[in-house]
Formats: C-alpha cells, structure tokens, sequence
C-alpha cells in the first residue's frame, strides 16, 4: 500500500508541474516532514506537533487543482471518532462556493463519516481557502476543530508572486505605527 | 581588547602577590574572593566628562579596585586604586577620549590574595554635544482581549479588553535615520527610560522581542513566516524631545478591533504572544535562576491559517511548536482561528519547546485530543503542554477561541479528574496527574501540593533524558517516586484513579489494556538469538499516532556486532508492510520501511546496550486501507 501513496504523491507532483506545490493530506504532510528531517548525521524526526482540538479527521477529494471557470465538485468528508452532534461549516472569503456557505448537523455514531460534495467555481488564477469549523457535542460539552483546503486555479503561482510583489519591502522588522500618548 | 587589559593587569598583581612571598609551613591560604559591591553611575555630560566620578557602595576596604571604560570604538580607559572605605568615591576620571554613544562599564575588586570578584558591567550613555542629553521615558502596553469565561462560552470579549504592560520588551531609541542611539528592557510594569542627545530628532521603537544575556539569558521574538521572518517592532514618531522635557512618552498597541471585524493592524498580537513567553521565563526562573534559553522565533501573521503546506505562505496546519527549526507558529486567521490571544494554546505550544529543549520528548506528534486513546509518547508530551500551560498561566481552563468574529471555540478544565479516556494513552490523564502534582487545589484523590520544583527536577534529571524506555507517563511517574520517595504514595494514588498502575519506567505491571489484549505488556521483550515475538499493529483506536498502531519491543545487544532485525507477518491483513526504526535512550538509530510486503529485514552495526525496536504496519500509521495485523519480531 505503501508504493500505491507514493506512486499517487508523485504523479501529483508531476501533474502540476514547476508552477505549484501539490497540497498534501495532514497525514502526508506530517510524514513529508519527519521523512525530510531524517536526512543527515541529526538523524532525530521533526514532530509535526498539533495543538488540542475535537476528535474530528478530515480528508477531501481534491485533485490538487481546478481549471479556471469550471465547476469543480470536491466532496468534503469530515469523521468523528465519538458518538454526538456534528455541525460542520464551510466557507470561503474568497465566494468560490457556487452555493454559499454551507452548515450541516447530524448526529453521529463512532467513527461515523459525514460526506458534504460542494461545487466551487474560480474565474480567477489564485489560490483560495476552503474554511471548516468542526465541533462535535458530547453529553452538553462541546469541542471544536478547525480546518482549510487550499484550492489552486490557473497559473496560481504568478498570481501569488504578485501578490508577494506588493507587500512592503521593510527590511528584517515590520513596523508598525504606535498609538501614543505624551503625558 | 577589555579582556587582555584585565588579564595583564591581574598577571601583574599576581606577580606583586607571589614576589611578596611566603613564610611557608601551614599558612592557610585565602581563596575567597571579595564580594561584588554596588556602583553608582552618573551620566556623562559636557559638565562631568573631564572629572567623572563613580560611587562604590559597601566595597571590601583593602582591595584594589579595576574600572574600565570603552567606548563604541573600543577605546578605552581602566582606573585603578586601593578601597580605602567602604563607600568610596573614585573621582576626577577624564573621559574626554572617548566618543559619545553607549560607554561600556565594567568593574571589579581584587584582593591582597589575587582573589577577584564578579565582574560587574553597565552601559552609561555619553552625550557631550551642544546641552544636556534628555531623559525619555514612558511605558510600552498592548491591548489584550479576555475570553468570555462561562461554562459553555469560550469565545474572545471584546468589550473587557484592557491595555496591559508589555513587560520585558526590547525598546530602542532611533534617530531620524532609524540609528539606535539608546536600548532598554521595559520592565515588568512596561515601563522605560532612554536617553537622548539634546535637540535632536528622535523616535521610540519597542520591539516584539525579550532579550537578556545574564546572568540567566533569553531571546524571543515575535516574527512573520510570510514576510521572511521580518521582526514586529512598534514605532512612534519622530519628536525633538528637548521640546517636551519631563513628559511620559507612552506606547500602545491596539487590537485592531472595530467591534465588528479587525479593520486596522492588528499591532497588539506580537506583544499579545509575548506576554506568554515572559510568564513562562518568570515561571522557570523560580526554579533556576540561570537558565539560559535557547533562542526561539514565535512565527505569527493574519495569513497564518489551518491549511498544511508551505509555511511562509501562511498554510501552517495549526500553531504549533516545530521541532525542527525550534521555533512556534502561531494560527492568526481571522474568523476561523486565530490564537494570538489564546494565552492557552501559545503556552502550550512554548510547553513543547520547554520539554524539547530543557528536557526529552519522543512524541510522535499529529493530531490529538482530550478523548483520544494516543500512543503514550504523545500523550505524554501534549499532557504536559497542557498541564504546563495552566501552571505557567496559573488557570487550569484552557481556552480557545474559533469561528466568525472569534465568538466560538471551546474550553476544558486541566484540573478535571474524570475524562472520558483514561489511562496510559490519555493526554486527559497525563495532564490531569501533572497539574494535581503542581498545585495547592485538594480535590478527589489529589494530596499532593507540591508545585514545580519536582516536576521540573525529573524532567530535566540525568536519567530521565538518558533513559533507555520512551517518554510517558510511566517513565515520569517512575522518576519521580524515585527521587522524591515521599510523593510516592501521593502519586500512586492520583496514578490509580487514572487507571494507571506505576512500578517502573516500562510500565511493567499494567493491567489497563483498553478492551485489547495485545496492548500489554507494553513493552515486548525479544532475546537476541532467542525466537520471535509476536506483536500487533491495531487501527482499533484510529491510525497514525493513536494507541496501539505501534508496538515497542525490547533487545539488549550483548556486545559490539551486526545484528539482524527481522519482522514477518503472522496474521492479519493479507498484504501487510511492517516497517520499524530503532532507537537507543531516546536517540532515533534507523528506520526500515521497504516495500516489501509482509516482511522487514535489516542488518545493523550495534554496540553492546538496551534496544527499542518500534514496530508497525505501513497502512495503519498513514490511515489508507489500515487494519490490524500481528508480526513475529526477531533479533539474530
């Protein structure tokens, strides 16, 4: 199973050519990262720390890019490990939700897994964000998870050059103006 | 060029020592060396620079006094004499060699014996221009916003922020060309003072950094991983200050909010992040007053957000500590989750550069939860964030905030007995036992009050960094019976109701197994030569980090020699992949993950010592087709 990931990883890779990264799973991206970090006499792993949240996983089937001004369904699957209320909300600053923000609620049972299939259009190149909020309730007391799934159209990474362009050129401190007061 | 000065001139007085000779036979000698005493320094002005004096306070009368000066270009000049009282004042010192700027002081006794005392060293601004420099002081304070604090809200008040100190910052004095003229630590209360030149333009800035060099040391701050790690600093205009003499310059950072989104900067979040790591440096200092911490960036920006991919576009996953570079990154995304003012969860993260750095963690990482059954390194170690975070904070709620307008979230009680998942595997348990340990709260079980020092002397102890077994709780427990022997009953106690049974730092003993037989022992015993054991990677409690997706099986090398690890599978699933790594008191040797199915095989060149082999299957630490499988482990 093992070569079958990484098989699929690298044809990702080659699909989206020099002009992207490919997004990776939370899973992938942890072990891309300890795997990177082996490398060398150090010989000690990078521990992708997380900090606390909900037992929500989430996954999603995005291909890892979308063709500008077509509809892009991705299915959103969000997998509680306990028994409770779900409620999932999706939604993007960016309006590429063809049908707006999304909130679903559903009781669950362990290891239950909510699918939620949305269409996304971008008419523009760039990267967007898909935001989540997970928070599933257990016997009245309620825990949270947050997520986003990066969604990449066009030629995103002149997009995002030019955008990184326009950012001030300040140096090694960014400086920002005090409120002040002379007493 | 200080140092050969000093040098020669102890050489010589050692010389003046030993030339005095000795009567011989059993003279004791005196090997103590005088006491620092205080000093008083006046600045240096067009009116004192040609007769500049210094005050010494409670000097040993009879020892020789060593002052030197030096200026920003290593000029210099060293006075010396003989203390003739106790309060003595060396007057009359020219100081017209030097140029303006900061003057580097540094001073010291010796006595008849050559015995020298501690160095002390103090920087006095020299600024003999056209009238007197000017004094500018003021406090640095930040806008800090609270959560709500009921049972089931947990989102961030707007309406109750307050401005706060910002204690510890950096806050430097700029000419009109950003020049640093003057620096100081605001202290605890925020506030500074510089000194400027008379007449001159200048401008306050305070930095998003806490800096000391001693006698404990410490450089923090706060950067943005999207701007190329740029520094936030706080700025205020320029201003001729000879104009508003004896005035309180004042600087403050403001939230941003408008009540309805943050509609300007959000200049309070750097020093908002801040103001954690400096409560967790006062927090250590009770402990070691020496401590020197190893530098550390706190990486937060408004593009910081929950996608994982390349860190200086923002898409950091979620804050976290990142072992690799040694630094935090701080989620600043608005409307989902931002945690800038999540006291909670920016300690928690600085509890893993706590115990990467002062002590040892083998955590595994990834996601994770109060309910979770973990594989126990990472129980251990995001327990004790947890528990860090409420010590440090002094508030067992932790607190984070979520969603539109920051108004969500949820919270949980550190000091909470009962969760849902207890055991060996539960972070819940693990930060639950730690914080009963810390504080003075008797609650259920809990007799045990006895702060941070243990915790803090096992978890930096010797043999717990160097211990052959991974971290958990087990190992800590197991430390800290031994070497604090009256907490032991205390501890088995808060142990027990956490179903939790402690004899030794392999967990030898346990009997809780969550429902799964295979889980116990936790650590298999294999015997070089000796046959297989059999071990099972399970998906029972989820993959990747979760409980029982990896196995931990002993050897002990009995000498120097090739060693051949073999893993086969013995039942399960069909097309299985173990893989393993090895490991030596906490040190990652190798790691095998071939593609071969069903099998794992490697050589390796050991030396005589205790062995961890770690043991899983492929799918269930990636999440894809995981199931559980059992392997026969042997060591030839």
């Amino acid at each position: 199973m093992k070569h079958q990931s990484i098989l699929i990883l690298s044809l990702l890779w080659i699909s989206l050519g020099a002009c992207a990264q490919p997004p990776l799973s939370e899973n992938a991206a942890d072990q891309n990262h300890a795997r990177h970090e082996l490398t060398g006499a150090k010989q000690s792993v990078a521990r992708p720390y997380r900090k606390p949240g909900a037992a929500i996983d989430f996954t999603s089937d995005y291909r890892g890019s979308s063709t500008l001004g077509e509809v892009d369904t991705i299915e959103f699957s969000f997998t509680s490990v306990h028994a409770g209320l779900l409620v999932v909300s999706l939604r993007s600053k960016d309006l590429v939700m063809t049908a707006g923000d999304v909130e679903q609620s559903q009781v669950v049972e362990a290891g239950e897994t909510v699918r939620i299939p949305v269409d996304v259009l971008m008419s523009a190149a760039g990267k967007y964000y898909i935001n989540m909020l997970a928070t599933i309730e257990i016997e009245g007391k309620r825990s949270a998870r947050a997520f986003a799934l990066p969604l990449y159209a066009g030629d995103w990474a002149a997009a995002k050059n030019r955008q990184q362009k326009a950012l001030p050129s300040e140096g090694n401190v960014i400086i920002m103006q005090a409120l002040e007061s002379l007493k | 060029m200080r140092y050969p000065l000093r040098v020669l001139l102890l050489l010589s007085l050692f010389i003046l020592t030993a030339c005095g000779g000795s009567d011989g036979g059993d003279e004791l000698v005196d090997t103590v060396p005088p006491p620092s005493p205080g000093i008083s320094l006046p600045q240096i002005t067009s009116q004192n620079t040609r007769e500049y004096s210094v005050n010494l306070l409670g000097a040993e009368v009879g020892t020789t006094y060593f002052i030197l000066f030096t200026d920003a270009n290593g000029n210099s000049l060293t006075v010396e004499g003989t203390v003739s009282v106790r309060n003595f004042l060396v007057s009359d010192i020219d100081l017209s060699g030097l140029i303006d700027g900061d003057i580097e002081i540094e001073f010291f006794l010796v006595d008849d014996a050559g015995n020298q005392s501690e160095s002390v060293i103090s920087l006095v601004a020299r600024f003999i221009g056209s009238g007197d420099p000017v004094v500018i002081s003021g406090r640095v304070t930040f806008e800090s916003v609270p959560h709500f604090t009921g049972a089931t809200t947990t989102g961030l008040n707007y309406r109750q922020a307050e401005f706060k100190p910002a204690r510890g910052v950096q806050v430097l004095l700029l000419d009109a060309q950003n020049n640093p003229l003057d620096s100081t630590i605001a202290d605890s209360n925020g506030e500074y003072s510089l000194i400027s030149p008379p007449n001159t333009n200048v401008r306050v800035q305070a930095n998003a950094r806490l800096l000391q060099r001693s006698p404990a040391s410490w450089d923090f701050s706060v950067t943005d991983n999207t701007r190329n790690n740029a520094m936030y600093t706080l700025q205020g205009p320029l201003v001729n200050f000879a104009v508003t003499p004896n005035t309180a310059h004042n600087l403050s950072a403001g939230s941003g909010w408008n009540g309805r989104r943050y509609s300007r900067e959000r200049t309070a979040a750097p020093f908002a992040i801040l103001d954690n790591v400096y409560q967790a440096i006062q927090f250590v200092l009770r402990e070691d007053l020496a401590t020197n911490f190893p530098s550390a960036e706190l990486r937060w920006s408004v593009n910081n957000t929950l996608a994982f991919g390349n860190l200086t576009e923002g898409d950091i996953g979620s804050s976290f500590y990142n072992s690799g570079d040694g630094n935090i990154y701080i989620l600043g995304a608005e409307d989902l989750d931002a945690d800038e003012y999540d006291t909670h969860v920016v300690t928690h993260e600085w509890g893993h550069y706590f115990e990467d750095n002062f002590s040892r963690s083998d955590s595994i990482g990834g996601s994770h939860s109060l309910s979770s059954h973990l594989d126990m390194r990472v129980a251990f170690s995001e327990g004790l964030g947890n528990a860090l975070a409420a010590m440090i904070l002094d508030d067992p709620i932790y607190r984070d905030s979520q969603a539109s307008r920051q108004k969500g979230g949820f919270n949980f009680d550190i000091e909470e007995n009962s969760g849902s998942t207890r055991g060996w595997y539960s972070e819940s348990s693990v930060q639950s036992i730690l914080y009963d340990i810390f504080d003075s709260n008797e609650d259920g079980v809990d007799s045990v009050n006895d702060g941070f020092s243990a915790i803090f002397a096992t978890l930096s102890s010797a043999s717990y960094i160097g211990s052959s077994e991974f971290t958990s709780i087990h190992l800590f427990l197991a430390e800290l019976k031994e070497n604090f022997s009256d907490l032991s009953v205390g501890i088995d106690s808060l142990a027990s109701f956490q179903n939790i049974t402690v004899i030794n730092a392999r967990g030898d003993g346990e009997t809780n197994d969550s429902g799964v037989d295979s889980l116990l022992p936790i650590y298999k015993t294999v015997t070089v030569g000796g046959g297989p054991v059999e071990v099972c990677s399970i998906n029972e409690f989820g993959t990747n980090n979760q409980l029982g997706n990896r196995q931990y099986i002993t050897f002990v090398a009995p000498r120097r020699g090739l060693y051949t690890i073999s893993v086969t599978r013995a039942s399960g699933l069909l097309n299985s992949d173990p893989n393993f790594s090895v490991h030596r008191a906490g040190r990652l040797l190798n790691i095998s993950e071939s593609t071969v199915p069903n099998r794992e095989i490697r050589t390796l060149s050991l030396s005589a010592g205790n062995y961890i082999v770690e043991v899983y299957d492929n799918a269930n630490v990636n999440g894809q087709n995981s199931g559980d499988v059992c392997f026969d482990v042997a060591v030839n």
